[in-house]
């Protein structure tokens, strides 16, 4: 048991570390590639299962055979790997931002079928992480050439998207819950390998003068206005 | 017969016609039949909801009735429930009833229908059933969505040990489903062609978020479940109860048991009702509540505790006098005053718990081993005297206090610790004494044993010893030892001497113990007797004494084998003739020693018996025994004894009829093994070295001759190493053929003058033989026989050197020293010069050096068996000498192998 809260516990301080250095806002990390390290990092540790989907499963007794097969992220809940690896960085941010958003809506959401408060506490501590994520996916915006447009630093409330159709079937929203875990996990892990794809492609342009990235209140543009895909010079989609 | 069927005919038509009167009466509407019929459901609590009217009731009319209901499942004539609810009805009044179904709603369709009856005594001619009303269908299943199958009930939230149905309704008849508890399947049976019922008996609790049932397709890919909540049963609250400190407060405590808490319920709450003031609170806490005491000073409480969940309640009831739970507070401000070696007094304070309350306070004692236990009455101080304590001595006191009037629970204790003062020592120390006698003089060693904590009443601080000489009375000396000493040695004349020993402490001196010391040790001799230690230790006894005597000592040693004996004695009174001696110290197989010394009425100790023995005779400690059949045989050898061992032996005659008594064992220490050996050893070792140190003194000549003499071999010398590892072909060994022999005058006649200075020694003079052995002789000529005049004296004392064979080269040897061309004719040059001058005939500090010979000897190693006939020799006249630093000595030895080598050298150049 212990064991099992030491390795629930471990993986959140090691990203609460990796958020310290990187405020929430206002002043970001201007180095890009210490950047990208961190929100490798980060990525690799979000897609820990142990860190949200295992002790949903037991706590919720899906860890039965017969239940755990049906524990499987339902298509279209996240986007897909090759989806994400299509997109360019900033639009690839834009939607981990979106995304991430209506995670921790649901998140929010499954609270109230977590009885026990070490559960509970484990869900807090993940939902820290993920608004962290966002900060960092923000500072990371800011990097990018033409960054005057770009996304919206993560504000603390849930998020816009809508939240999943209610359903006052318990087990339901138990299967549903656990989908959307395994689907986060795995939505993390394809982000990480986003990231990683990043270092791996020097040649991408990158700004290296932090303040042209700042926010400049009044010159930020709507969200719908920044769907044109704003491609580093050189680079293609994938 | 005829009649007969006449006749009942007639009662047929009768009958018939008296039924259908009555059908007919019955079929008219009753006034007060159930009319607008509605049926509700509530799926969550599977629960139909009845709601109805009466019409025709008069306005304020009120009317006993009776409504008979039926319901029947997935078709009307099957009817699963009848009920008969009574109940009075107004004017325009709806009515209401409602059913809980066993089966979820969604599984069967559900029929229901209602009668009434009048059940009041003012209208009896009323009093029967109206007609039914028509079926209402309860239909949910038409409700459901589109989904292949359902299970139902949802979230339905039971109690443990409860019987729960569960179904699943299919979309389609073919539908293969299985369901699953938790994992596991369950059997169920069909109900209908698209209806299975699953009926769990004695549902367990699993896990506050409820257990996990569902239900999937033969495809596998659809699933569809419920979750039953099942609690734990709510239990009544145990050990409820109530009491107060201050008459303020009433803190009410209980058990709460098994937390009901779910995902879906909450844990049960609690609830304090008092019926006499008809107040109620909401606890805050599971499992204690506090309730403020009224300020009209209510005496009388009547608590109703009350647990519920969603489920359930679940009360207790506690009917108590306020006064009659007073559960004080521990006592506080607990002090020792006027605390003396033997009495302290303590002194404490209780929280005031009303103007009249009377508190019973229990004081405790505690201190060595002993426990002393007051109970004192107490209103607001509480005070107790503490007599016949010990003094020096820690106690721990402790005090809790209880309601006096009605006894309800003591308090917590209040402890605090003392320690009295300390006494002067009560008693005189045991004291015991070792004479002996050393040159005229006795040398007192005192012995004292610590008194023991009692006695002692606190620390002894020293001993004062008091030594008065009784001869004259007017000397007396005082000794003060410091603790923890427990003993001290005086040097007394043969003088009779009383000793005072008293223990002091911080307070005051102990009674003195007082001894008598003469010169005379009083160790007269008395016979030793032998005793048989037990387990327990030495059982000693002695024969009463038959003067006046105040006691007697028995002494001992606790380590006789030790060099200090460790002395320990053992008083017992003078009535006492026997004593059993015990010591930790007694080990098995060792013999102890006592001695029993009676105490005059001077106090003056004389000894009485002497008793030795083993505590415990090992079985190995005889470890031998051997018999002697000739009585007159005096002496017996034992062999095979381990050394350095202690052995005792003791010889005792035999007879035919056994043995005879045992006298004192001698005791013997065998040697240690090695000793004989090393001896044995050692011994012969040092003779001889001694032997050889007076031969090497006696021929130290000889030695340094053969070993190191003082002419070296060049051979042997590190410079023909560095000229062989140089190669340097110019630097090398002078060969004989090197060098031009210098002119040999040849005589045959001895030398008269020089034969006159050695005549005595012809026969030892010293001839170099230059003549080879006939085989190896190769060049012409006769042999040459040097004699050899100056030969030093040292050289010619050697035995061997008397007749050498010495070959032509070996006064090389010296040539070995002179390394260089230079060198050499400098050496001889010099000692050519020298030769010049007359040279003494007893001068013997000058070698001769000899010449080199034109022939070479091929025989080097045999020695001449012969001596040479000195018709066949030539006779040498001395040439030249040269210092003794330089020349090496002709000995035998070291010429033979300067020749040898010089030989072997020449041979390469054949």
């Amino acid at each position: 048991m212990r064991a099992q809260l030491m390795r629930r516990t471990l993986p959140s301080l090691v990203l609460g570390l990796l958020f310290l250095s990187t405020p929430a806002m206002g002043s970001c990390l201007d180095k890009y590639q210490e950047l990208l390290g961190q929100l490798q990092k980060q990525a690799d540790i979000m897609q820990r299962t142990s860190l949200l989907l295992d002790p949903y499963i037991q706590s919720q007794g899906l860890d039965k055979d017969g239940l755990k097969e049906h524990c499987r992220e339902r298509p279209g809940a996240f986007p897909s790997r090759d989806a994400l690896q299509g997109l360019g960085r900033w639009e690839f941010l834009r939607t981990l931002d979106t995304t991430l958003g209506r995670v921790l809506h649901r998140l929010t959401a499954l609270q109230r079928d977590i009885p026990k408060a070490q559960d509970l506490e484990t869900l807090n501590r993940a939902k820290q992480n993920i608004r962290g994520f966002k900060n960092n996916i923000h500072c990371m915006a800011q990097l990018l050439p033409g960054s005057s447009e770009t996304t919206e630093p993560t504000p603390t409330d849930p998020g816009t998207s809508p939240s999943p159709t209610p359903t006052s079937d318990t087990f339901q929203r138990r299967l549903e819950g656990c989908r959307f875990l395994h689907g986060y996990h795995r939505f993390m892990h394809s982000v990480g390998q986003v990231f990683r794809e990043w270092g791996e492609s020097p040649s991408r342009s990158r700004r290296h003068s932090p303040h042209q990235g700042l926010w400049k209140g009044t010159r930020r543009m709507q969200l719908s206005r920044k769907n044109k895909r704003l491609l580093p010079r050189g680079q293609l989609p994938r | 017969m005829a009649l007969f069927s006449v006749f009942q005919t007639t009662f047929l038509l009768a009958l018939l016609s008296l039924r259908t009167y009555q059908s007919e009466v019955l079929s008219e509407p009753l006034p007060w039949a159930p009319e607008s019929l509605r049926v509700f459901i509530n799926s969550t609590h599977q629960c139909l909801h009845l709601q109805w009217s009466v019409h025709n009731l008069a306005h304020h009319q009120e009317l006993k009735m009776v409504f008979q209901i039926e319901i029947s499942r997935i078709k009307t004539s099957n009817v699963i429930w009848v009920e008969n609810y009574s109940t009075t009805v107004k004017w325009n009044q709806v009515l209401h009833w409602s059913w809980e179904s066993k089966l979820p709603l969604e599984c069967a369709k559900h029929f229901i229908r209602m009668r009434s009856a009048v059940d009041d005594a003012k209208t009896p001619e009323q009093s029967f059933w109206s007609n039914w009303s028509s079926w209402e269908e309860v239909h949910v299943q038409n409700s459901l969505g589109h989904d292949p199958f359902f299970v139902f009930p949802k979230d339905k939230l039971v109690e443990e040990g409860s019987n729960v149905t569960i179904c699943y309704v299919s979309r389609s008849q073919q539908n293969n489903i299985s369901c699953y508890l938790e994992g596991v399947r369950m059997q169920g049976e069909q109900l209908e062609p698209n209806v299975s019922v699953f009926n769990l008996n004695h549902v367990a609790f699993i896990r506050e978020t409820g257990t996990n049932i569902y239900c999937k397709g033969d495809q596998g890919d659809s699933i569809k479940g419920i979750v039953l909540f099942v609690s734990k049963v709510l239990e009544e609250p145990k050990d409820f109860s109530c009491e107060t400190q201050d008459l303020t407060t009433l803190n009410c405590t209980w058990d709460p048991r098994s937390d009901t808490g779910l995902l879906k319920q909450l844990s049960q709450s609690y609830t304090l009702f008092e019926s006499f003031s008809g107040k109620k609170t909401l606890c805050k806490h599971k499992s204690w509540c506090s309730w403020e005491v009224a300020p009209e000073s209510q005496e009388m409480y009547n608590f109703t505790l009350t647990a519920e969940n969603y489920l359930r309640k679940r009360s207790v009831h506690l009917l108590f006098n306020l006064t009659h739970r007073v559960h004080p507070m521990a006592p506080f401000s607990v002090l020792f005053t006027d605390v003396s070696a033997t009495n302290a007094t303590m002194t404490w304070k209780v929280h005031t718990t009303g103007n009249y309350y009377t508190l019973l306070c229990q004081v405790e004692l505690y201190g060595e081993g002993e426990v002393i236990q007051r109970n004192v009455s107490v209103e607001v101080d509480g005070k107790q005297l503490f007599g016949g304590l010990k003094p020096d001595t820690e106690y721990r006191a402790q005090v809790r206090c209880a309601n006096a009037n009605h006894f309800w629970k003591w308090s917590e204790w209040t402890r605090q610790n003392f320690t009295t003062a300390e006494a002067a020592p009560s008693e005189a120390p045991d004291v015991w004494r070792n004479v002996k006698s050393v040159q005229g003089h006795s040398v007192v060693t005192l012995f004292w044993k610590p008194l023991s904590k009692l006695q002692a009443n606190g620390k002894i601080l020293f001993y004062n010893i008091v030594i008065e000489n009784l001869d004259r009375s007017s000397i007396s000396k005082l000794l003060s030892i410091p603790a923890p000493a427990n003993g001290t040695e005086l040097n007394l004349d043969q003088c009779l001497y009383q000793i005072h020993v008293t223990a002091n402490n911080s307070v005051g001196t102990s009674p003195a113990s007082v001894i008598i010391v003469s010169g005379d040790p009083g160790n007269k001799e008395v016979e030793e007797e032998r005793v048989k230690g037990m387990e327990d230790g030495f059982s000693l006894s002695w024969k009463p004494q038959p003067g006046n005597v105040t006691g007697y000592i028995v002494e001992w040693c606790d380590h006789p084998r030790g060099p200090l004996c460790d002395l320990q004695w053992k008083s017992v009174g003078p009535t006492t003739t026997s004593t059993v001696v015990s010591s930790d110290a007694f080990r098995p197989g060792v013999q102890y020693n006592f001695r029993i010394y009676g105490i005059s009425t001077e106090r003056v100790p004389y000894l009485l018996e002497k008793k030795t023995g083993y505590s415990q005779e090992l079985d190995d400690a005889v470890c031998c025994k051997y018999r002697i059949d000739n009585p007159k045989q005096k002496t017996f050898v034992v062999e095979n004894l381990q050394p350095e061992s202690f052995y005792e032996f003791l010889v005792t005659p035999y007879t035919s009829v056994g043995e005879g008594p045992h006298g004192a064992f001698t005791k013997v220490t065998t040697p240690d093994e090695y000793s004989p050996i090393l001896i044995r050893i050692i011994l012969p070792m040092v003779f001889c070295i001694l032997l050889i140190m007076i031969i090497c003194y006696l021929k130290s000549q000889w030695m340094k001759e053969k070993c190191y003499p003082d002419i070296p071999d060049p051979y042997k010398s590190s410079v023909l190493s560095l000229i062989k590892s140089k190669e340097n072909p110019r630097l090398t060994i002078m060969s004989i053929k090197d060098c031009v022999p210098d002119s040999i005058e040849v005589l045959n006649k001895q030398e008269g003058t020089r034969k006159s200075l050695t005549e005595t020694e012809s026969s030892k003079a010293t001839y170099l033989y230059l003549l080879p052995t006939e085989k190896s002789y190769s060049g012409p000529g006769p042999c040459i026989c040097f004699e050899n005049f100056t030969y030093n004296q040292a050289a010619s004392d050697s035995a061997s050197c008397g007749h050498v064979p010495v070959a032509p080269v070996a006064p090389l040897s010296q040539l070995g020293l002179l390394t260089s061309p230079e060198n050499l004719l400098k050496a001889l040059e010099k000692n050519y010069m020298n030769s010049l001058g007359e040279i003494p005939a007893g001068e013997t500090n000058l070698n001769y050096v000899s010449q080199l010979a034109s022939a070479m000897s091929g025989d080097k190693f045999i020695l001449p068996t012969n001596p040479p006939e000195p018709a066949l020799c030539s006779e040498y006249k001395m040439q030249m000498a040269i210092p003794l630093g330089l020349a090496s000595p002709p000995s035998s030895g070291s010429s033979s192998l300067s020749s040898v080598t010089l030989l072997d050298e020449g041979e390469h150049y054949h």
